[in-house]
Parts: structure tokens; C-alpha cells; sequence
């Protein structure tokens, strides 16, 4: 038995007991306080949302994928909550054990201090030692002892408190320790147990107070595939490693170009350099935030946009990369193989060449770059590793029985990086943005989305609608105009029953008297004359009922033609109606204000985009084969995509698809508008014009705010280009300085316009605005190029804005003269339009007018303010303030002014449809005249329908 | 009638953002128990086998936390990251794009887990 208690123990078992209160405190907050599982139920809530505004084919998985950060974040709870009531546990057990301990400790440095005194305490009597250290003995003093006696003291109550305290402490360490390991086992329950589920890969985990640096997998390389790379070759038929000297030349100043090139196609392996030529500062940057919309872009090119183009792109990207086997896909007549082989060449499978087999791995391999690692976040479109692997072979599936996946292929040479080479090529195939532009549609297909879309022009289906409408206009037109008919026709059919029945009730009477007279046989004539009388009038009815079937079925046939008409589509070369070489359609529709307006709908605004877009409509439901026939016949269409592709043929192609001026002629009025006084477009001289035009009789109905809107004029989201405009049209103000400013009138409000016809022999200038470099294109910088592709410069044909207005362009550089034309400023003036006239050209010269004409431009035609309006208009409008000197002299009543009519031209009022109809309506006619006539000529009915004659 | 570019900023944009402001509130939650853990590890005491397993236990929170984040990083990375595709390759890089961007459709969000 030991002499002393030992203290030290017990002092480190004090200090390992800590703080019993903050561990409580602690507790508490873990089990009360812990949020991680509610903001993640909030985010998953939150985020399930998507589900009913975010429509696109990843939605499901986008919406699904938030599902495990709820059960973990759930997870943490539970588990720190665990934690909490063990800790709680742990440190209630501590509060109370602790001050016992200190006690303890106290107790016992007093009993050591009383043992020290008393080396022999722990016999039952033991002599008391004096200061010289030997044993005291009693003296007479002392009671109960003989003098001379050693003195003794009795050593029971040390024992009993030696016992005591060993035994508290005992009691107090063992209780410590259950309570340390039931709270660790706790806590040890609660450690790891969700990870072997982790997204994150496997490795050193996260030590509390380590910085985001420090945290496992800070600085560590996503993969290894440098290695890899390092054994292959790279499409240019080198290694990847020699990159390395690469990267020298650049940092060591080399060309931008280069760099751009590098960039270009590192960005498929998740690389990226970037260098600022003007610090030159380079750095490089890996991983999915690089390659993925790179691979994506790729990805979505070959299979969404795989008709028409993906055939040039292999044979863009085989040219890039002198890979005999891309070019000769891209040469490919079958466009399924054209689609199916692209695929492979992205996906890596059986390319022979430069990609060799590499090429799968590469691919395989970039995927896994593109797969975010720990600390990078996101990859296009696509949640995880599974998603966009997802949807790429939900892409390839999609070809493979004729869907749809898509995207703009400017967005996606832009995400490619390739810029000048890769994306210009593509952008230069025939009929390539106006495949891009359907793709753009496919999510417009889902009927729950909100349409019209005001900043995506082609919907089509809005489109539709519209003609829709107009077509059931007419349909009630015409059910208006045989109303009356109809209402005559059951009428006297009614009549007619009456009669026949009233013919019976008599002849039954007369009948009955005659034999009750005893006159049998007359009243049997009397029931034969009736039976004959109201056999007469059966026949009567037949007819009628004939001729009011045929009226009632006249407004539904309409309506059933011009839907017809509108679903089937014209030849979109031969005009909307074929037979009278009209094109467009007008028709009668309200503006936001409510105020009546005709809108031209042409039928280039419809084909051969609407046609494709119809099929892409159906794109879904179709069978392999079908789409197969559909690829098929897509690449026939007129003047669109020549399968044989090649640089010496592309040309041309290029030219005349660029060349479509929608049936423009000499005697086309076209107007060119610039917003907010920026009227100067005779910049290439006096009688001739540039830029981006539009027929009149399109934008005649539109104020100028709509026109600013619809044309997208406001420039402000093209900076470059504005800038660019400024200086290509500071030339012309200085020309014209003088003549034509100060502009009159010219306000925020309004937008200036040339309304010009071309010249003849400058036709052929005219062009849709196909994204080319016939267009000047290589004359644009890059970052402009980049502004420019973006609406409203859709390369379409089509304006950017929510109305749908066609539009040509003039090159720079060519220019279009013109032979009449008016320099006019168009305002709004309670929401109608009014134009200023400032300035004619005639005669070969401009001439300002001292006093400019005001018009109204109101449903569809210019009313000059002499002429006297309707009076609806001037209620609307008021006295309008118009000037007329000038007129003559200034050659104004020459001035085009010719816009579209309306009322009569609605839409079954064309070709065939219209014969048709009038054809029934005459055979409806005969036949109840016939009716009529045969009634008449038996002297059996009233010979007027309505009974009076 | 709502066009495309209103239901990404007036519903698609204001839950992307408001599920990277959950994130910031998981990350904040996730610091926050690592905070407490600390002080539990501080307070059980040195040497004490509890703050072992606290130790323990904060980091395979980190991990779960972080694992969380990082799921829902990519996962609303993705979702603004498509946004951004789907607006850009609509409306190439117009006002559009401009205007998603000024209502928060920006770049995906990088989630780092710090317990300082």
C-alpha cells in the first residue's frame, strides 16, 4: 500500500474533464442549431421549382440531382444532432464529476500533507514522532498513559479517509470513463458512417482548422492525363507534350494567333492559356469549367446540328486537322452517315488517322476532365459525371431515331473557342444558321412555356396562330355572309313542315266530314291530293335542307382550306398564293393599345424555316426510317445544302443562298431605318445605301418604338459596333453636313429612315443576312464579329425583334443605289406613327424640303394630312399639323407610297382556296335556285323564299 | 404574354439564385458546426478521447458538408451554368444575356468549405 495518494492523476483526469459547461453549451447548439439539413431541404424545395419554369431535356436530371444533397445534408443533422446529445450527455455526466474530482483532489493533497506527518498512519497505533525525530513519550501531563510511554495516536481515521478517497476517485474516474466512452462511441457512430456513398473520391479527408488550401486534394492534378495524352498524338499529329515549347514561344511573345490556335483546341482536353498579349501575363487553367462547354459545344455540334452542317464541320475539323477520313464524312451524299459518322468522330470511335484510337480514350478521358472534382463546380447543363455522358449518348440516341438536341451553333463555335476557323467555316455553310435558328425552337415546342418569346423571332407557331386567325376570320366572315341564307333556309323549311302538316290536318278533317256525308270516295281523293301535296313538299325540303347543309359546311371548308394552306406551305419561291403572284398575306390584327393593324405576313417568312420547323415539330414521333426521310429530303430543298461539299463549290452556293432577295424588285419600296437621328445610310455616296434594309410594306404598320423594338435598333447592347457605325457614318455627316441636319423633329422618340427603290442593276446586291464573309465579314474585328452574330443579326433573314420583319442587307462596300427615294423621320404620335418627309431624291440629287410633309401611317397607308381622314382616325388622332407646300415641286405625288391592302386580302382570299370556295358558294346557290325553281314550276310552294310573294 | 427571357428572370433566375444563396446557408451551417465541434473539442478537455472523436467526427462533417456542397455546387453550377446556355445560345450574348446577367445568371458558383 502505497503511503500517499498520487495527485498528479488526478489533476490530469481534472484536465481532462475540460469544461463541462461549454461542452454542454456546445451540445446544445449542435442539437438544436445545426442548419445544414434545413437550408439543404430549403435548397432541394427551392430547387425542385425549376421543374415548372426550366424546360429543357436535361430538366428531369437537373431537377433530380439536387435529391442526394438533401439526404446528406439530412445526414449531417442527424449525425451532429447525435453528436450533441452525446456530448450533452458526456458533459452532464463531467459537471457533475468534475467538482467531485476537484474536491477529491483537495481531500486528498490534505491527506497526503497528514501522511507525510504520519510515515507509520497506516499502522492501527503508531508512535508520534517529535522534532528530532524520534518517538515522542507521554509525560505526567498526559492522562491515561504512564509517564515514559511512548506516545501513539490512532490511525483508523486516515484509513477510512484513504479508503474513502480512493475509492470516490475510483468511482469518479470509472464514471469518467463510461461516460468518455459512451460519448465516443457515440460520436465514433455518427463519423464516416454516410461516405462510402461520397460523390468525392476517395482520400485524406478534411481536418477542422485547415484552410481550403490544405484541404485534401487542394493542388492535386483531376487526372492524369498528361500521361495519356503524352502517349498519343494530337490531331495536328503531334504529341501533347509538345505543347511545352509551344507554350514558350507564346510566353516568350509569340503570336497572338498562335496562342488563339493553342487555346482553341486545348480547350477540348480542359486547358486553357490565357495571355494577355499588351502585360503578357500568361496562366494556365484547367479542368470542366474549360473543357466542358468546349465538349459539350463539340458534342451538341455533330448531333443537334448535324444536318446540313455537321458534315462541313467533320470536313472543317478534317481540313484543320488534314484527316483525309473527316473530309471524306464531310463529303459523305448520306446525311445519316453524315450524323452517325460525326458522332463517332466525337465520341472517338473508329477514326483511323490522327485520333486513331486515342481518339475514344481522349474523348472518354476529356469527359472525366469535364466532370467537376472537388472545388469546381459545374459543367454545362449536366449535374455529373453520369449526366453528361447522359446526354451525349442521349444525343446520339436522339439522331438515331430522329430527335432533337440543340443549340445555336454560334454559341457553340464560341464555346469551341475556334473562332475564325472552326466557327467562321461552319457559319459559312449553306443553310447553316437557319438550321441553328430551328434548333433554337426545339425547346418552343413544349406547349407549357410561355410564348411568344419577344426576343426569339422565329415562332413559328406564333406565326401559325396568326394565320390561324386569320383564316378563322375569314370562316366567320363567310359563316356571316351565308347567315342570312341559312336563317332563310331553315326558315322556309319550317314553313314548309307547317304546311304539310296543316295540308294533313285539313284533308283529315275534310276527310272525315265527307264521310260522315256519306261521300266516300271524294274523301279519299282529298287524303291522296294531301298525301301528293305534302309528297311535293318532302321533296321541298330535301332540297332546301341540301342547299342549307351545303351554306352551313361553306364556313368550315374555308376555315379547313386556309388551315390547310397554312399547314401544307407554298412554294416559298412562287409567292403566298401561288396563281396571283402576290406574296405575303395581310390580314387585320390590334396592336397593344388596341387599335386596329394590318400586318403583312409574307410567305418567305415561312419557308423554308417554317417548313423545316413543321418537321422538327414532329421530330420526336418520327421512326428512325422516317427520319431518315426527313434528313433526306431536308438536304434536297432548293438552294439550301449541296452535300458535296467543297471549298471550290461552296462558294457559289454560299452566294446564292445569301442571295434570296425575297422577290425585291426594282419597283420594291425598301426602307432602311437607324434609330434616333443616326440617319446618315447615304454614306457610300449620294445615291447609294447600305447596311441592313427592309421591304416598307413590312415595317408600315409599325410605330417607330416598334420598329426600334422589332429591328432591335437600340444599340446600345452592340457597343462595338455602335462605335464601329459612328465612325463609318462620320464620313457621310461630314458629306451631308449641311443638308441634312439639323434633322426636324429628330428626338428620342423617333427613328429616321431612307425609303428608297433600288436601283435595277443593283438587285443582286441585295442579300439575306446570312453570316458570311461575302458580307464583309473578315472586314469585322473579332470581338464586333462576336456583337454582331448576336440578334438582331440572326443571319435568318429574319429581324430579331418580337415581330417578325424579313430583312435583307447591302455588303459594305458594295451599296445599292437607289432611283426615288425619301429621307423620312417616323415618331410616334398617339401610339400611330407619323413620318416626316425631310428630304427627296430625285432626278438623280437630293433635295430638302424647306417645309417638311407630315403622314400618318395608319393601317398600312401613308395619309397625307390634306387628304381628309376617316373620322374615326381623326377622333384618334386629332387635326394633324401636315404641310403640302412643296409637294409639286418637290415630285412628291411620284413618291412610292404603295403599302399592301388590306380587308379583301384576307387570307383564304388566294388562289385556288378562294376558287374553291366561290365555286361552292355558286354551287350552293344553283342548287337551292334549283330547288326553288322546281317548287315553283309544280305551283305547289310560294315562289320566294321568304314566303311573301 | 411572358416571353422566354421574362420566365428566366422572373422564375428560373430567382431560384438559381436563391438556391446559391441555400448553398451560402449550408456552407454557413456547415462552418457553423464545425465552429461548435471546435469549441466541443476545446472544451472536452486535452487529452480528453472524446475530443478525439470529435476531431473525428468534425472532419468527416467537413466531408459530408463539403460533400453536400459540392454536390449542390455542381448541381446549381449546372443549373445556372445551362441557364447561361440555354440564354446564350438563344439570344447570343444580346441585351438578353446582358440583362440575365445583371439579374445574377453569372458564372457557377465555387463552393469552399473554410472552418477559420
Amino acid at each position: 500500500m502505497s503511503e500517499a495518494i498520487p495527485i498528479q492523476p488526478i489533476k490530469d483526469r481534472i484536465k481532462r474533464c475540460g469544461d463541462p459547461s461549454a461542452i454542454i453549451g456546445a451540445a446544445d447548439t449542435l442539437m438544436t442549431g445545426c442548419q445544414v439539413g434545413t437550408q439543404g431541404e430549403a435548397l432541394t424545395s427551392r430547387w425542385r421549382k425549376l421543374s415548372g419554369c426550366y424546360f429543357a431535356p436535361e430538366t428531369g436530371q437537373l431537377v433530380a440531382s439536387i435529391t442526394p444533397v438533401q439526404t446528406k445534408t439530412e445526414q449531417v443533422d442527424t449525425s451532429v444532432a447525435e453528436v450533441g446529445r452525446a456530448l450533452s450527455d458526456f458533459g452532464s455526466t463531467v459537471l457533475i464529476l468534475k467538482p467531485q474530482l476537484e474536491n477529491l483532489l483537495k481531500r486528498a493533497e490534505k491527506f497526503n500533507a497528514e501522511a507525510a506527518a504520519r510515515p507509520t498512519w497506516r499502522h492501527t497505533a503508531s508512535p508520534v514522532y517529535g522534532p528530532d525525530g524520534q518517538p515522542e513519550h507521554y509525560t505526567s501531563h498526559d492522562h491515561g498513559h504512564n509517564p515514559g510511554d511512548a506516545v501513539t495516536v490512532d490511525n483508523s481515521g486516515m484509513h477510512h479517509e484513504y479508503s474513502e478517497i480512493s475509492s470516490a476517485l475510483d468511482k469518479c474516474q470509472r464514471q469518467l470513463a463510461e461516460a468518455e466512452a459512451d460519448c465516443v462511441s457515440a460520436i465514433a457512430s455518427q463519423t464516416n458512417s454516410g461516405l462510402a456513398d461520397s460523390v468525392l473520391p476517395p482520400g485524406p479527408v478534411h481536418q477542422p482548422g485547415q484552410l481550403g488550401s490544405e484541404m485534401p486534394g487542394a493542388g492535386m492534378p483531376l487526372l492524369s492525363w498528361e500521361d495519356d495524352l503524352g502517349l498519343g498524338n494530337n490531331p495536328f499529329g503531334k504529341s501533347w507534350l509538345d505543347r511545352a515549347p509551344m507554350v514558350e514561344k507564346i510566353s516568350n511573345g509569340g503570336t497572338k494567333a498562335l496562342a488563339d490556335g493553342l487555346n482553341a483546341f486545348t480547350r477540348l482536353v480542359g486547358i486553357n492559356y490565357d495571355w494577355d498579349p499588351s502585360t503578357g501575363k500568361s496562366h494556365w487553367d484547367f479542368g470542366a469549367h474549360v473543357a466542358g462547354p468546349a465538349w459539350l459545344g463539340l458534342a451538341r455540334v455533330s448531333i443537334s446540328l448535324g444536318l446540313p452542317m455537321v458534315g462541313g464541320a467533320a470536313y472543317g475539323v478534317g481540313r484543320m486537322t488534314g484527316n483525309s477520313t473527316l473530309r471524306k464524312i464531310g463529303d459523305s451524299l448520306n446525311p445519316v452517315n453524315v450524323v452517325k459518322q460525326s458522332w463517332d468522330a466525337v465520341s472517338g470511335k473508329g477514326l483511323p488517322g490522327g485520333w486513331g484510337t486515342r481518339g475514344g480514350y481522349l474523348a472518354g478521358n476529356v469527359l472525366q476532365v469535364a466532370i467537376p472534382g472537388p472545388g469546381k463546380a459545374g459543367i454545362a447543363a449536366m449535374a455529373d459525371k453520369e449526366g453528361l455522358i447522359g446526354a451525349m449518348a442521349r444525343g446520339a440516341q436522339y439522331v438515331g431515331k430522329g430527335g432533337w438536341l440543340g443549340t445555336d451553333v454560334r454559341f457553340t463555335s464560341k464555346a469551341l473557342g475556334l473562332g475564325d476557323k472552326f466557327g467562321s467555316l461552319a457559319d459559312r455553310l449553306p443553310g447553316f444558321t437557319r438550321v441553328s435558328d430551328m434548333v433554337n425552337n426545339w425547346h418552343l415546342n413544349d406547349q407549357s412555356l410561355p410564348r411568344p418569346v419577344d426576343h426569339a423571332p422565329l415562332s413559328v407557331d406564333d406565326r401559325f396562330g396568326r394565320l390561324n386567325d386569320a383564316a378563322a376570320t375569314a370562316a366567320d366572315r363567310a359563316a356571316d355572309r351565308n347567315s342570312g341564307h341559312l336563317g332563310q333556309l331553315n326558315d322556309e323549311i319550317a314553313r314548309v313542315r307547317q304546311q304539310q302538316s296543316q295540308i294533313t290536318t285539313d284533308a283529315l278533317q275534310r276527310s272525315t266530314e265527307l264521310r260522315a256525308a256519306g261521300r266516300a270516295q271524294e274523301a279519299v281523293d282529298v287524303v291522296s291530293q294531301a298525301r301528293a301535296k305534302t309528297g311535293a313538299l318532302d321533296t321541298r325540303v330535301q332540297a332546301l335542307t341540301e342547299a342549307r347543309d351545303q351554306l352551313d359546311g361553306a364556313a368550315s371548308r374555308r376555315h379547313a382550306a386556309a388551315s390547310g394552306r397554312v399547314d401544307s406551305g407554298l412554294d416559298p419561291h412562287a409567292g403566298s398564293d401561288g396563281a396571283s403572284g402576290k406574296r405575303g398575306i395581310d390580314y387585320v390584327t390590334r396592336d397593344k393599345d388596341g387599335n386596329e393593324v394590318v400586318v403583312t405576313v409574307g410567305r418567305h417568312e415561312f419557308d423554308p424555316v417554317s417548313a423545316r420547323q413543321e418537321l422538327m415539330n414532329r421530330w420526336p414521333d418520327l421512326t428512325p426510317e422516317q427520319a431518315g426521310k426527313v434528313i433526306d429530303a431536308y438536304g434536297k430543298l432548293p438552294g439550301i445544302h449541296d452535300r458535296a461539299f467543297d471549298p471550290a463549290t461552296a462558294a457559289p452556293l454560299v452566294e446564292r443562298v445569301n442571295r434570296d432577295p425575297f422577290g425585291v424588285d426594282e419597283h420594291t419600296t425598301m426602307t432602311k431605318v437607324s434609330p434616333d437621328g443616326k440617319a446618315i445610310v447615304r454614306n457610300l455616296g449620294d445615291d447609294k445605301i447600305h447596311g441592313y434594309v427592309a421591304r416598307d410594306g413590312d415595317l408600315a404598320a409599325q410605330t417607330a418604338a416598334g420598329l426600334r423594338d422589332d429591328l432591335q435598333l437600340t444599340y446600345a447592347q452592340h457597343v462595338p459596333l455602335s462605335a464601329l457605325n459612328d465612325l463609318r457614318d462620320l464620313p457621310g455627316w461630314l458629306r451631308h453636313r449641311g443638308m441634312l441636319q439639323p434633322y426636324r423633329n429628330v428626338g428620342r422618340d423617333g427613328i429616321t429612315m431612307i425609303r428608297f427603290r433600288p436601283h435595277p442593276d443593283d438587285i443582286a446586291a441585295l442579300r439575306t443576312p446570312v453570316a458570311s464573309d461575302k458580307l464583309g465579314w473578315d472586314d469585322l474585328p473579332a470581338h464586333v464579329k462576336d456583337e454582331v452574330q448576336g440578334a438582331p443579326y440572326r443571319g435568318t433573314g429574319i429581324t430579331g425583334g418580337g415581330d417578325l420583319t424579313p430583312e435583307m442587307v447591302i455588303p459594305w462596300g458594295d451599296g445599292v443605289r437607289y432611283t426615288h427615294a425619301d429621307a423620312v423621320y417616323r415618331h410616334a404620335y398617339h401610339g400611330k406613327a407619323v413620318e416626316t418627309v425631310f428630304e427627296v431624291y430625285r432626278n438623280g440629287k437630293w433635295v430638302t424640303l424647306d417645309k417638311p410633309l407630315t403622314y400618318y401611317v395608319a393601317d398600312g397607308t401613308l395619309v397625307n394630312g390634306h387628304v381628309r381622314l376617316p373620322d374615326w382616325l381623326t377622333e384618334r388622332l386629332g387635326e394633324p399639323e401636315s404641310k403640302w407646300a412643296g409637294l409639286k415641286e418637290a415630285g412628291m405625288d411620284q413618291i412610292l407610297l404603295k403599302h399592301s391592302p388590306r380587308e379583301d386580302a384576307i387570307a383564304v382570299q388566294d388562289g385556288q382556296t378562294a376558287q374553291d370556295n366561290e365555286h361552292r358558294d355558286q354551287e350552293a346557290q344553283r342548287r337551292l335556285e334549283e330547288a326553288m325553281g322546281t317548287l315553283s314550276q309544280a305551283g305547289q310552294v310560294p315562289g320566294r323564299l321568304d314566303g311573301r310573294g | 404574354m411572358t416571353s422566354r427571357y421574362d420566365v428566366i428572370k422572373h422564375q428560373v433566375a430567382p431560384i438559381l439564385n436563391g438556391a446559391k444563396r441555400d448553398c451560402e446557408a449550408i456552407e454557413s451551417a456547415g462552418k457553423s458546426i464545425l465552429r461548435t465541434v471546435d469549441e466541443a473539442i476545446s472544451a472536452s478537455g486535452e487529452g480528453n478521447p472524446v475530443a478525439g472523436a470529435l476531431i473525428e467526427f468534425g472532419a468527416s462533417t467537413t466531408g459530408y458538408v463539403r460533400d453536400s456542397l459540392d454536390l449542390a455546387g455542381r448541381v446549381v453550377g449546372a443549373g445556372f451554368n445551362a441557364t447561361n446556355a440555354y440564354i446564350e445560345a438563344d439570344c447570343h450574348m444580346t441585351a438578353n444575356v446582358r440583362r440575365a446577367l445583371e439579374v445574377g445568371i453569372t458564372r457557377p458558383i465555387d463552393h469552399k468549405l473554410e472552418t477559420t
